[in-house]
């Protein structure tokens, strides 16, 4: 451990200094002493140096294809995501039978819509109701329901987040908005790898004569993550 | 295992800043990086409990002074040396080792194998794959 230790810190310094080596030669001779009113936008962070290196270096020896790379970015940023849950949620909104499988077995309730498990987790869906409300959390990392909810927020995996959750749930809700009711219970949900959570959201009133469609996009990710209630954008006209 | 990750009911961690209409990366090096960390997971060379387990080694200090992806870069640098995929000197030099053998990853279909679900290294029978399963990627025999 502690070669590996001496390893990983000789590493990062090294990292540093080609880093610095690399930003330097990227300046123009002279002109970082110049007086100027722009950015040096075209110098690049630390973390895009070494990032780029680490790749440019999996790629030579063929161990990845940066084809498959863009392929995922894109899956992130535009496949996989909240969306995904929002159709679940307004399923079980107007299909009573479906919000009884989702809530005896989510993950099987899921895969009738298509939404597989990524890393083999089993999710668990929470029903809010006016006495009850859920919210989840990873104490430890970062789980989340992928499949439905996409990469979590910045916020889910911050310190911050991840410590308070837990010993101050209300709290944390009423920096959120959510001010609940004292007689209202807080259950809070603590991920793991192997089991994922995701809230069942109260369904606002005056959504009667909404389609399931047009209920899938009032579903937010904060209300499916339990920091949130869902209300209606436009009152006026839906009630 | 115990650790500053086991974040739950820890006090003093600062105010949650919950950020409107938030990107799914706010620089592309982090999207980078996570795509980075879920293909090189089709070698099988970890699964997400080793993988975990690497990110908890990160020193304390660290660990809560770096963002997330920052620590998802010292994680996965890490399981690559450690797992014989690549070598101390090819991070240090970012250049492959001479003489290395050259391994062959590609999607088979779209995004989802980059999940690591159809993946393969060509030569599975007598070449590459034998490599990296004998942890000896970066010399050929």
């Amino acid at each position: 451990m502690n070669s590996e230790d001496d390893l990983m810190a000789t590493n990062r310094r090294d990292f540093l200094a080609a880093a610095v080596t690399t930003v330097g030669a990227a300046l123009t001779p002279g002109h970082a002493d110049h007086a100027h009113d722009h950015d040096h936008q075209a110098v690049p962070s630390d973390p895009t140096l070494r990032v780029k290196a680490l790749e440019s270096l999996l790629v030579e020896k063929g161990l990845v294809d940066p084809a498959a790379l863009d392929a995922l970015v894109d899956a992130f940023e535009h496949k996989l995501g909240p969306r995904n849950g929002g159709r679940v949620v307004a399923r079980a909104w107007v299909d009573p039978e479906f919000k009884k499988r989702m809530l005896a077995d989510a993950g099987s309730a899921i895969a009738e819509l298509g939404f597989l498990p990524h890393q083999g987790e089993r999710i668990v869906a929470l029903e809010n109701t006016p006495k009850i409300h859920n919210l989840i959390v990873c104490t430890l990392c970062s789980c989340y329901p992928w499949p439905l909810l996409g990469l979590p927020p910045r916020w889910y995996k911050s310190p911050s987040y991840r410590s308070r959750a837990v010993i101050d749930p209300r709290g944390v809700l009423l920096e959120f908005g959510i001010d609940l009711p004292p007689d209202a219970e807080v259950q809070v949900w603590d991920s793991t790898a192997e089991v994922r959570y995701i809230v069942l959201p109260e369904r606002p009133g005056g959504t009667e004569k909404l389609s399931e469609e047009e209920l899938a996009a009032l579903v937010t990710r904060d209300a499916m993550v339990g920091v949130a209630k869902i209300s209606l954008p436009h009152k006026k006209g839906v009630a | 295992m115990n650790g500053v990750h086991d974040m739950g009911g820890m006090q003093c961690m600062g105010q949650i800043l919950h950020e409107q209409n938030e990107p799914v990366f706010h620089e592309r090096w982090e999207g980078r990086m996570e795509a980075l960390y879920r293909a090189m997971g089709a070698w099988h060379k970890w699964n997400i409990d080793s993988a975990r387990y690497e990110r908890c080694l990160i020193p304390p200090a660290e660990y809560l002074g770096n963002s997330y992806y920052q620590n998802s870069f010292l994680q996965v640098r890490s399981l690559l040396v450690k797992r014989g995929l690549v070598t101390p000197e090819e991070i240090e030099s970012s250049v492959p080792a001479q003489g290395f053998c050259e391994a062959f990853a590609r999607p088979e279909a779209g995004w989802r194998a980059a999940f690591g679900l159809w993946w393969y290294c060509r030569g599975a029978e007598g070449g590459y794959r034998r490599q990296f399963q004998g942890g000896t990627a970066g010399a050929c025999a």
